[in-house]
């Protein structure tokens, strides 16, 4: 399935313009000098793919503590048709910062901020890229094109070939690869897809998997794009795969008939392990996260479940409060911690779903799910609030808001976590640990607080029953009662002068 | 508490018309005949929208019990729905004495957020029972109020007596949600809010003087329903518009952004709960009205045809 009629690519790196020859020796100083803490970064930061690796765990056990502060930002104007397409999740490649737009990979210094390098890239869904190993080298695996749609998409951003079969061929899609440090093709070719992917890239091992809008699951080998299988997921496939233990987990979306369900494949083979149609009225489900033999995934009828890796069967179901379906369940520490798009954050056990503590920042939470750094959840929202919550109590500890800007996608990077913002600033940002910020334990809304409650309700209920009754007495009066007993007599037509008393 | 006669006084400009000279429906036969036929007089004393729901609201205002047993009932609801597990948000309380089947559509609401899917089936049918003796209650101690100006003891028997007939109307909700709620998808988006809002509308006009009846008439139910509806479809009364008028704008309040208490918490703000008590209180209010007017009109709802009523005595 590769193709030949991929467009050209052109590379920008970022400009250093009036260089001296003492820049170059600073700057070989600074790097020998920051080697030793950017390896023992990468050595506990590993942030490959959405949500941490291919089983999409969401978790690291250390990294920047809260109190934040802003530590830089990372311009990149909404583009696309209609300007509203921004960036993908990012992920880490060593110290780089590497992000999906819809013209362009880009990739900016972890440390500042600054562009680093910048790829052309066909227009297509601004998906979360994946990075890897393969023959001594790291390669960034991303797909670009949008197929069919969106109709007033222009299919690349810069001269491209034609297709080659046909001019009524829809604008295709692909799987591309490019050298990490170079930033040149990895591949021969770029994977020629089905269709338009929105799930992002997924990477086990040596083994990239991808899928497409029509279902097509693929397996493509990381170091040589060879298609090792595709097969049919049997229905649309736009959460990204998930792989643990051997095996690829896709998440088929339902429609008006149908259900949500799950599809395994072996990861070696493709063969389907298993289909599970979710129960209840799930239509959409969330990516899976894979740990210990359980998976964990949120569905749109307000429920987080659990299914068994190896045969699909659910093994537990929770309802969350949010509406729509909540994120990709995180996985850390024995802990199961989920975000529904309502803003509320649960902790939940991972082998029974039981509710250990739930948090709501009531703020929208979308496209976006949760991660645990060391001890505390980290929650982007809709309203660009950053919230701390502390994982063993559920208390919020700490909480930035910038209203106006979305922020999504958290990832650690490092000493710092990086986010996408929307909004005029859109972009990238990037938090540092703040020591002068102040920390706060602030228990969840959802907790009862009997003095608050009872005060409440009299300070309103005291005034208004006071005001209601003196003013609905004194109507009363006025009024009357309601009906008369009646004498037998004529009503008394208004307006003759005998009506005016109570009767 | 019987169907004496009565009188309105002529406070609040309201005219009080000559009574219709009673007609003896003619006889029809056929499919819900008892339903559709008869139709009375255009010539109706029944009072004008506004008069209603002035008398309504100045009737629980003015009666102490309302103000404070419906302050009371929402608080003590709200503390046993919080240690079921309910999380809030706090503002779709606006509902909780809504009349059936507004307040059914909130029943289930709460149900499925309790209970779940599977467990909601369960939960649906406690808080409908539960509202039906809330209605059954309220109604009761609204016709003691209409009729005597107070609120006694006296109108707990009537209430109890009433409680198959609220209970009824309270089920019918339902069936008018599940209705709604299964036509709507097939018509699209449009025509599918039209139906679910007309659903509720519907289900107001047909059936909000049921338990009325059953209070101030001791009726059946068979007989409580089907003379609702008559009363209901009295001509030229206004009866469709009040029931739109209690309808759209409480849907209104359940949909509107950013009222007070529109998030999740079990705490609620002192302008939340000031904004749930006075909403839920119009809903009493609005019971007030319906009672006011179906008791003014009473004398004038013709009785079901004499197939009908044959086929209810041997019920």
């Amino acid at each position: 399935m590769a193709s030949s009629d991929h467009p050209g690519r052109r590379v920008r790196r970022a400009k250093r313009a009036g260089r001296a020859w003492w820049i170059p020796t600073l700057g070989a100083a600074a790097i020998l000098a920051a080697a030793p803490l950017a390896l023992a970064q990468t050595a506990t930061v590993d942030w490959s793919q959405t949500q941490g690796g291919a089983a999409h765990l969401g978790s690291v056990t250390s990294g920047p503590e809260p109190p934040f502060r802003e530590a830089w930002r990372a311009e990149q104007p909404v583009s696309g048709p209609g300007h509203q397409y921004g960036l993908s999740a990012p992920i880490v490649v060593g110290d780089v910062v590497v992000a999906v737009g819809p013209r362009a990979v880009v990739g900016v210094s972890g440390q500042d901020g600054s562009l680093v390098w910048s790829v052309d890239r066909r227009f297509g869904p601004s998906v979360a890229p994946a990075a890897a190993l393969a023959d001594g080298r790291t390669v960034i695996l991303y797909t670009e094109g949008f197929g069919t749609g969106p109709p007033e998409a222009s299919p690349t951003p810069s001269p491209s070939p034609t297709p080659a079969s046909g001019s009524d061929e829809a604008p295709p899609s692909f799987l591309v690869a490019i050298d990490a440090e170079t930033q040149e093709p990895a591949w021969d070719a770029p994977l020629r897809l089905e269709s338009v992917s929105r799930t992002g890239v997924t990477i086990d091992g040596d083994t990239a998997f991808v899928a497409d809008r029509l279902g097509t699951v693929y397996a493509v080998d990381v170091a040589t794009g060879e298609l090792r299988w595709s097969e049919d997921a049997g229905g649309p496939v736009t959460a990204p795969l998930s792989a643990a233990d051997g095996t690829v987990v896709a998440t088929v979306q339902g429609d008006r008939t149908t259900r949500a369900r799950l599809a395994a494949f072996d990861a070696a083979t493709g063969d389907l392990d298993w289909r599970q149609e979710v129960s209840g009225a799930a239509v959409y489900g969330s990516a899976v996260s894979i740990d210990g033999g359980a998976i964990f995934a949120g569905f749109s009828d307000q429920t987080v479940r659990s299914f068994d890796l190896g045969d699909g069967g659910e093994r537990w179901a929770t309802r969350v409060n949010g509406l729509a379906f909540v994120g990709i369940p995180v996985v850390s520490d024995g802990a199961l911690l989920v975000v529904d798009a309502a803003g509320q954050v649960y902790r939940l056990d991972p082998g029974t779903g039981e509710r250990v503590w739930d948090f709501a920042l009531n703020e929208l939470v979308v496209r976006s799910s949760a991660i645990a750094i060391g001890d505390h959840v980290l929650v982007a929202t809709v309203n660009g609030d950053l919230a701390a919550i502390r994982a063993d109590d559920g208390r919020l500890v700490w909480r930035r808001g910038e209203p106006g800007a979305v922020l999504r996608n958290l990832t650690p990077a490092g000493d710092r976590v990086v986010g996408v913002t929307g909004g005029p600033r859109a972009g990238l940002i990037a938090f540092a640990n703040d020591p002068d910020g102040r920390l706060v334990s602030i228990v969840s809304p959802t907790e009862p607080d009997p003095a608050s409650l009872v005060v409440n309700y009299l300070l309103a209920a005291v005034p208004l029953a006071l005001l209601l009754i003196l003013g609905g007495r004194w109507l009363l009066g006025r009024m009357g009662p309601a009906f008369l007993e009646d004498d037998g007599t004529e009503p008394l037509p208004v307006g003759s002068g005998s009506e005016g008393g109570d009767p | 508490m019987t169907n004496r006669k009565k009188k309105r006084p002529p406070s609040g400009g309201y005219r009080e018309p000559r009574p219709a000279p009673a007609k003896d429906p003619a006889p029809r036969r056929g499919f819900l005949d008892q339903f559709l036929t008869p139709r009375a007089t255009a010539d109706s004393a029944m009072p004008k929208l506004r008069t209603s729901v002035a008398r309504g609201c100045v009737t629980v205002a003015g009666i102490p019990t309302f103000v404070i047993g419906t302050f009371a009932l929402l608080f003590v609801l709200w503390v046993i729905l919080v240690a079921l597990g309910y999380q809030g948000p706090f503002a779709t309380f606006v509902s909780a004495l809504a009349l059936p089947p507004l307040g059914t559509s909130f029943d289930a609401t709460l149900a499925t957020s309790i209970f779940g899917l599977q467990g909601g089936i369960v939960g649906i049918t406690a808080f409908v029972l539960f509202r039906g003796v809330v209605i059954a209650l309220l109604t009761a101690a609204v016709v003691e109020a209409l009729d005597t100006g107070r609120v006694t003891r006296a109108s707990l028997p009537s209430g109890l007596r009433a409680l198959p007939v609220s209970l009824a109307t309270s089920v019918i909700g339902v069936a008018f949600l599940t209705l709604s709620s299964f036509f709507a998808p097939l018509l699209g988006p449009g025509f599918g809010i039209l139906i679910q809002v007309g659903g509720l509308v519907l289900g107001v006009y047909l059936f909000v003087f049921a338990p009325v009846i059953a209070v101030a008439e001791r009726r059946t139910l068979p007989d409580c329903l089907t003379r609702s509806m008559r009363a209901a479809r009295l001509p030229g009364v206004g009866n469709l518009g009040m029931a739109a008028l209690y309808v759209i704008p409480a849907i209104a309040i359940i949909v509107a952004p950013g009222k007070p208490g529109n998030v999740i918490g079990v705490n609620p703000t002192a302008a939340a709960w000031a904004f749930v008590l006075v909403v839920n209180l119009l809903h009493v209010a609005m019971l007030a009205a319906f009672a006011f007017r179906y008791l003014a009109v009473a004398d004038e709802v013709p009785e079901a045809s004499p197939r009908a009523r044959a086929a209810d005595r041997r019920r």
